[in-house]
């Protein structure tokens, strides 16, 4: 993880401990578009590098992060998003999660804020800790419009978390 | 009329040492043995069937002229040149023999059908003979002769075409004196031929033993003209090798264009001596691989390279695996005494494979094997060994490979499915991409095994099949897509990839072997 994705988390965790009107403007923000929620600015744009423009990936993967922790502020290095819905599809034996994982495995970058909602939701629900620092670094990529390749290699990751729980018990 | 002699006319392609590539007669074929390096004809059905014309010349050449030899005397001529004189006097002795158009003997011909009641009024196009052109209602691709209007053809041409539709000609109607013929020698097989580096030197090489009893086996040119009983008779068996290399499978007779008979373009067709098959007496240049029902023919098959089959060709002590080609005995015992001048020797392996009566496709491989395969039957197995272990790998690579496939479509656990799936993976290109990596590998196992180098020829073959396992899985993941249903096949079948190859990633783990693998 670089210093800035170390800094931008451990920055929310504090807005967490400390500004609770922070994490609800945040909280507020994921019914806009990223970075389009004025009252979001003074928290997330002082992290945005300066050389990026508004609908720059660096810049919104930061606000999309950002709306998502203050949705479900629990933040833990072992285990990414995609693997705590796995496991969350295992606990639940709830084939709707699966066709979830896998409508955002399809989403392009524009569609992907929309769904990362909905399933922190899910998580949310079962108290799992995600690993932000992760899924900021991979929203970076993500949501760049021409990195085609990291895109797709992204999303074997996902698919691989995802699945790595349930298989492993198959065989 | 008596015209274009064989001997003397200019037919045989052949290139010299040096390069050059000309046409020439068989008797200057036989004084420049030494200097020329190869046939160089183009079509491998014709290509082995004058190789085995030369073999069939040379055998009965020596044999008139000792009635038997000895493998020093092969060495012999291995080093210092085949017999020139010995075969020039045969040729002179059959002259009669060589000629195309001769009214009694035409050459490796049937005289009868001239004046048959069955075929004397009738002709066909000379494509009728020719493997690679259409005719009839037998259309290739990228031909366009027509029937109704044959094209006028050189001898030295046809000849050659003659020759190698008389090895290669599949089985099947004929409508001529009999409904239905037999397939010719080498039909739907690949021939082996062990290679000297000149043209004296393959002879010597692949030349079938002198035997007491081979007295009754006789070229065609030195039999007597077949008559009607035998044309229309039951299919006989081979009397060994010279009838085999040179057996009229169908009658044929030329027809020259005008008194010079410079070519042809007509030519009466009939059915010939059928060859009966023997089990106990296969071609000389035939392999055989266990089949799923004893012993298969090694031929050619799409999709699929003649390596694959290098086990076919070494020996097999069991008996059970392989039966390679007699020739390489042959090739073995001369390398043999000739002492370690060459450890490796030069093998090609060609031929046409056809289907019922068509022709799909036709093939020349060479390979260098290490003489140490041919000579001990351990180093083959442990040939064959490798090779089974690395077609295996790839049985467990396509049964894995193709659930994922299944996985990515619509109802992935109905059988259709999964048959499609595997229709979808047999048609994409993992097999080419398995295959071909180990391909480039092969010649340096060969090279460790001919140094015998057990444990190494171990951990390179390891590092090999993992090589080729890992391309495989990225072509088949490439083929697979990323749609969202792609990524999950791909993430659920993962793990059972991993576990495939697992073995070899542990034994490549350890640190003293670790620099084989690159």
């Amino acid at each position: 993880m670089s210093d800035h994705t170390q800094a931008f988390i451990q920055h929310l965790q504090d807005l967490q401990q400390h500004n609770r009107g922070a994490m609800a403007i945040l909280r507020r923000s994921a019914g806009f578009a990223p970075g389009a929620y004025p009252p979001a600015f003074p928290y997330v744009e002082r992290f945005v590098p300066v050389d990026s423009h508004a609908q720059d990936s660096a810049r919104l993967a930061l606000y999309v992060t950002a709306a998502l922790y203050a949705r479900h502020p629990q933040h833990g290095p072992a285990q990414s998003l995609a693997a705590a819905l796995g496991k969350l599809m295992q606990e639940r034996q709830s084939g709707s999660i699966e066709q979830r994982f896998v409508a955002l495995l399809a989403a392009d970058p524009e569609d992907l804020p929309h769904y990362l909602r909905q399933i922190i939701t899910l998580v949310a629900a079962d108290g799992h800790a995600i690993n932000y620092e992760a899924l900021l670094e991979d929203l970076f990529r993500y949501l760049h419009p021409y990195q085609f390749e990291a895109r797709d290699r992204i999303r074997q990751r996902w698919a691989r978390d995802f699945y790595r729980q349930p298989s492993l018990q198959e065989h | 009329m008596k015209s274009y002699n064989l001997l003397d006319e200019p037919w045989l392609p052949v290139r010299y040492t040096d390069g050059q590539v000309r046409e020439i007669g068989l008797l200057q074929l036989f004084a420049d043995a030494g200097r020329i390096a190869a046939l160089a004809e183009t079509a491998p059905p014709n290509l082995i069937a004058l190789y085995r014309l030369l073999l069939a010349i040379t055998h009965r050449a020596l044999t008139r002229q000792s009635g038997s030899w000895t493998v020093k005397e092969m060495v012999r001529y291995y080093r210092e040149g085949l017999p020139a004189e010995a075969i020039h006097a045969y040729l002179e002795h059959w002259r009669e023999r060589f000629y195309v158009f001769h009214p009694e003997y035409p050459f490796m011909q049937v005289a009868l059908l001239a004046t048959a009641e069955e075929t004397r009024n009738k002709t066909k196009p000379w494509t009728q003979i020719a493997l690679e052109s259409s005719n009839g209602n037998a259309p290739v691709l990228f031909d366009h002769a027509v029937d109704t209007q044959p094209s006028s053809m050189p001898v030295s041409r046809l000849i050659c075409q003659m020759l190698g539709f008389l090895q290669y000609t599949p089985g099947g109607l004929v409508k001529t004196l009999r409904d239905s013929d037999k397939a010719g020698a080498l039909a739907n097989t690949a021939a082996v031929l062990p290679l000297g580096k000149t043209l004296a030197q393959t002879l010597c090489l692949a030349l079938h033993p002198a035997k007491a009893d081979s007295a009754g086996d006789l070229p065609a040119w030195e039999k007597a003209q077949p008559q009607m009983p035998a044309l229309r008779g039951e299919p006989t068996l081979a009397a060994g090798p010279n009838d085999r290399y040179t057996r009229l499978s169908r009658a044929i007779l030329l027809l020259a264009d005008d008194e010079t008979g410079r070519t042809v373009s007509q030519i009466r067709f009939a059915a010939g001596l059928a060859l009966a098959d023997d089990e106990h007496a296969p071609d000389t240049m035939a392999s055989y691989r266990a089949g799923s029902v004893g012993m298969v023919r090694l031929g050619f098959s799409e999709g699929r390279a003649i390596w694959r089959d290098l086990p076919s060709l070494v020996p097999d002590a069991s008996g059970k695996h392989a039966l390679p080609a007699a020739v390489l005995g042959y090739a073995n015992v001369l390398l043999e005494k000739l002492g370690d001048d060459d450890p490796w020797l030069n093998v090609m392996v060609l031929g046409l494979a056809s289907d019922q009566a068509k022709l799909l496709r036709w093939r020349v491989d060479c390979f260098e094997l290490p003489q140490r395969l041919l000579a001990q039957p351990d180093a083959g197995e442990l040939l064959r060994c490798y090779l089974r272990e690395s077609e295996e790998l790839y049985a467990s690579l396509r049964k894995t490979a193709s659930i994922m496939l299944a996985k990515a479509m619509p109802d992935p656990d109905h059988k259709d499915t999964r048959s499609r799936a595997r229709t979808l993976f047999d048609n994409g290109p993992t097999a080419a991409a398995y295959f071909s990596t180990l391909e480039r590998r092969l010649p340096e196992l060969l090279e460790i095994l001919a140094t015998d180098q057990i444990e190494q020829a171990d951990s390179y073959w390891k590092a090999s099949r993992l090589e080729a396992a890992e391309i495989g899985w990225r072509t088949v993941c490439r083929q697979l897509g990323d749609s969202a249903r792609a990524l999950r096949a791909r993430a659920q079948s993962e793990s059972f990839y991993l576990g495939l190859i697992r073995p070899l990633r542990a034994h490549l783990a350890s640190p003293s072997e670790e620099t084989s693998h690159v």
